[in-house]
């Protein structure tokens, strides 16, 4: 396949996926699928398990539960374990992970599944589930989920070949596009649709150039379950083409925030009382400008940007703060090394807030969006165990910077 | 069936000194990092090549590098990772700073990793 362009098979989609899944099962020795619950990994599941039946073998089924989940999405979850129970090896996680609450600067973090926040929780863990974090001898709480899944196909594998089956399509996001296209990347025999992870594990993504339409056409043509909340997003007015199934306090994924109250009300109550700003997230994620800085951001009149990004830092509290000046204390450092020795402009003409150029504006937009990992500048986030060392260095380099 | 074989590069920091010097000594002087350092394969001490009916190398295998469990450094905690098809090979792996573990295997249709010999 060219990585510049797309280029026909003569075959179908459903055609091409079977074969990559049959080349799946002829390569490695553990297989392993990644479920969410959402249509691309429901479809995903149906078409391994038809190979994985035919061949008379056993995959892994691996679904990671956030807890604040709708409870249709879990009673699928609980319909595909329960239909393919002969086949897989059952991993339905329910242990503690810390991920992004973008809806509030207060808690910029949660944890789902939370010591000592039983009472709070949207839903019990339900039976059954992977809850003892003994059970994996590489968890550590809270670890992220960004950090247990590479360490969870090694273990998997146990040094054997191993195939972590993922369903994402290439049509859904550049980054995702950029993941299977990636030409630089390890992969097996030049396959661009697998990347290698670490020891003998590679990701494979069987249906990564299918559609959204594909999708359905196999549903509707195979009659095979699907989830149902679908159809509900269908009926609130969502379009086929934004419904998403995932964490629900994350940056892109708080804009589905406003469908709880929608669909499931009575979750609703309890994913409001379960972290600070989530209500806020549901009333204002769809909002063009300062509010969630989303789209055109402006700043006020008697402000640079810059003064407008003190401005914000001083109004957070004061942790939060020390991590975003951290983050831009990097930033200017970096641009200071490499062409602005003066520092960064405050903006340019034609500055839309996007990554290409460093301004003052875009550090703006990061902070008005509550990026707390500062993707918008190009940072990724830092391992949870090495933070608070992580803290320590950023202090004394600070100091020593006088940057910010 | 693919059968994935995982070596400890002990030394990985020392190769990739010696070989960004033998690519600087030869663009200096053509030839003269060849001379005096010879070829890096005689240095290395693990891979794994294919061998034919009696054994002799053919082709070194294609092996994954791993930092993530790396060192400061790079001498420890370097793993290699070779996706082996079925067939014999010649391997050559690091126990320890002096030991190296030398050995033909087969990989069987069903990915398993037989040994047949030492070296």
């Amino acid at each position: 396949m060219n990585a510049q362009s797309k280029r026909m098979l003569g075959i179908s989609v459903l055609t091409a996926s079977e074969q990559r899944i049959a080349w799946t099962f002829d390569n490695f020795e553990c297989i392993c699928v990644s479920f969410s619950g959402g249509k691309d990994s429901t479809t995903m599941l149906h078409l391994v398990m038809v190979e994985a039946i035919r061949r008379n073998r056993k995959v892994g089924l691996f679904f990671l539960d956030w807890e604040a989940q709708y409870k249709i999405t879990i009673d699928h979850v609980q319909r595909c374990f329960d239909l393919y129970a002969n086949y897989v090896d059952p991993y339905w996680v329910t242990l503690p992970f810390r991920t992004v609450n973008a809806v509030s600067q207060f808690e910029p973090e949660w944890i789902c599944w939370e010591h000592g926040k039983e009472a709070l929780w949207v839903r019990d863990r339900p039976p059954m589930t992977i809850s003892d974090e003994a059970f994996f001898p590489f968890y550590s709480y809270p670890m992220t989920f960004e950090e247990f899944v590479p360490e969870f196909g090694r273990w998997y594998g146990q040094g054997k070949s191993t195939a972590i089956m993922v369903g994402i399509r290439a049509g859904e996001s550049l980054m995702r596009w950029r993941t299977v296209t990636n030409s630089h990347k390890h992969m097996l025999d030049g396959q661009l649709w697998t990347t290698w992870v670490g020891d003998g594990t590679y990701n494979v993504y069987p249906i990564y150039d299918w559609k959204t339409a594909d999708i359905w056409r196999y549903a509707g043509k195979t009659g095979t379950p699907q989830n149902p909340l679908y159809n509900l997003m269908y009926k609130a007015g969502v379009p086929l083409h934004n419904q998403r199934i995932c964490e629900p306090y994350g940056n892109e994924q708080r804009r589905g925030l406003w469908l709880f109250h929608v669909i499931e009300p009575e979750t609703w109550g309890r994913i409001v009382a379960r972290v600070n700003g989530a209500n806020t997230g549901a009333l204002y994620s769809g909002e063009r400008g300062n509010v969630m800085g989303n789209g055109q951001i402006t700043k006020p009149d008697n402000h640079t940007w810059e003064s407008y990004v003190m401005l914000l830092l001083s109004s957070m509290p004061s942790a939060t703060a020390e991590h975003y000046k951290n983050k831009i204390a990097v930033y200017l450092k970096w641009y200071r090394d490499r062409g602005y020795p003066d520092g960064i402009p405050d903006c340019f003409d034609g500055d839309t807030a996007q990554k290409a150029l460093p301004s003052w504006r875009i550090v703006c937009k990061v902070l008005l969006k509550n990026d707390y990992w500062c993707k918008g500048l190009c940072f990724s986030p830092t391992k949870q165990k090495s933070y608070a060392n992580y803290l320590r260095i950023m202090k004394n380099r600070r100091t020593k910077w006088g940057l910010i | 069936m693919r059968a994935c074989l995982s070596l400890e590069a002990i030394g990985e920091d020392a190769i990739g000194h010696l070989r960004l010097g033998r690519v600087r000594c030869n663009a200096a002087i053509p030839g003269s990092a060849d001379a005096i350092i010879g070829s890096v394969a005689e240095w290395q001490r693990w891979g794994v090549w294919t061998v034919d009916d009696r054994d002799n190398p053919i082709r070194e295998v294609y092996g994954h590098k791993d930092y993530s469990r790396a060192n400061r450094m790079g001498s420890r905690g370097v793993t290699v990772s070779y996706m082996l098809e079925p067939g014999r090979y010649m391997v050559k792996s690091p126990v320890s700073w002096r030991k190296t573990d030398m050995y033909i295997c087969a990989v069987t249709d069903d990915g398993r990793i037989v040994r047949e010999r030492s070296i």
